[in-house]
């Protein structure tokens, strides 16, 4: 939905830029210009997409970092009562919360590797699997990652 | 699509858009004819600079001339708009020259700015001359100019709304 709607923006931007430009006088549209002017507000609007989703992964609409899950479900898992551990988008209910001061994620629980995005301070997160101190978390959009489990806190 | 590959991409499409505007202006004219339009030697100016366009008025008639070397036969005037040419005139003559007037009103009623005018003559030598000519007027004021302004706020209001849905997940 959301690389539809980029396409759809960025090609009605780049050819109403072009075409502004040469109401203003300012460029004749050659065929090439007016290719390039399409692609150019595309990749405009999968840059600023690309750039707004890395910087907040939680937000609405991004791209899941990763789904698959590499470690059993913890049966065991204190987490709150009634809560199902499921990956169920429309099922999601929080049941942390990113610390004050953000959070790394990474897409898998290795933290031999630097972490592939930074979780926004207060973010609600649902817990789904915890393994040896790492914590598989799912944002409301889907987007899940591997977390330090001792710094998530409870949701009051 | 990574950041650093976005940017690469915008990089890339900008570096290509900077390197075609800088591409010498081609030769406006070609064949053994010379053409002016409103009295101006066409030969003498850029088919693709601004600054070499000619300009006219919405209410204007525009005058084109051409002479060749050699009998012509059919001639047509087009308009060139992104790559894709249509006739708006076109006629016969019966010895090496024609000259015609076109109304700037019956073909740029939708909007001002740049067109690129083309006068093609076939016949024993083929020609065709193209000039630049600059409708003037405000582009918000013509229908073609409102809709590209919307497809602008499109885009824009597409950004705006990646950019505020990034803003609310932080806050949620």
């Amino acid at each position: 939905m959301r690389v539809t709607r980029n396409i759809v923006a960025g090609v009605l931007s780049g050819i109403g830029v072009v075409v502004l430009l040469q109401q203003y006088s300012v460029l004749y549209p050659t065929g090439t210009v007016a290719i390039l002017g399409v692609v150019f507000g595309v990749a405009v609007q999968f840059a600023v997409s690309t750039l707004a989703q890395r910087r907040n992964p939680g937000f609405a609409g991004a791209s899941p970092m990763t789904t698959a899950a590499t470690a059993e479900p913890v049966t065991d898992w204190a987490g709150p009562a009634g809560v199902e551990t499921s990956t169920d988008v429309a099922m999601w209910v929080p049941t942390h919360r990113v610390p004050s001061e953000g959070l790394d994620a990474w897409s898998q629980p290795d933290g031999s590797v630097p972490p592939g995005a930074r979780l926004d301070a207060g973010l609600d997160v649902r817990v789904e699997q915890v393994d040896n101190g790492w914590a598989r978390i799912v944002c409301e959009n889907g987007w899940s990652g591997w977390v330090d489990e001792r710094r998530l806190e409870m949701r009051p | 699509m990574s950041p650093r590959r976005s940017l690469a991409a915008i990089g890339f499409a900008m570096f290509v858009s900077l390197a075609l505007a800088a591409k010498p202006a081609g030769a406006s004219m070609t064949g053994p004819c010379t053409a002016t339009v409103n009295g101006q030697d066409v030969a003498a100016l850029s088919a693709s600079s601004p600054s070499d366009a000619i300009d006219v008025k919405e209410s204007d008639d525009i005058g084109v001339q051409a002479r060749s070397s050699s009998q012509i036969g059919s001639y047509r005037i087009q308009l060139e708009y992104a790559g894709i040419r249509w006739t708006v005139a076109k006629g016969q003559s019966t010895d090496n020259a024609w000259n015609r007037a076109v109304k700037v009103k019956d073909y740029a009623r939708y909007g001002a700015g740049l067109y690129r005018v083309h006068g093609v003559s076939d016949g024993t030598s083929t020609c065709d001359g193209a000039v630049l000519i600059k409708v003037v007027g405000s582009p918000l004021t013509t229908p073609a100019g409102l809709v590209a302004a919307g497809f602008v706020v499109v885009g824009l209001a597409n950004i705006a709304a990646t950019l505020r849905g990034g803003r609310k997940a932080v806050a949620s």
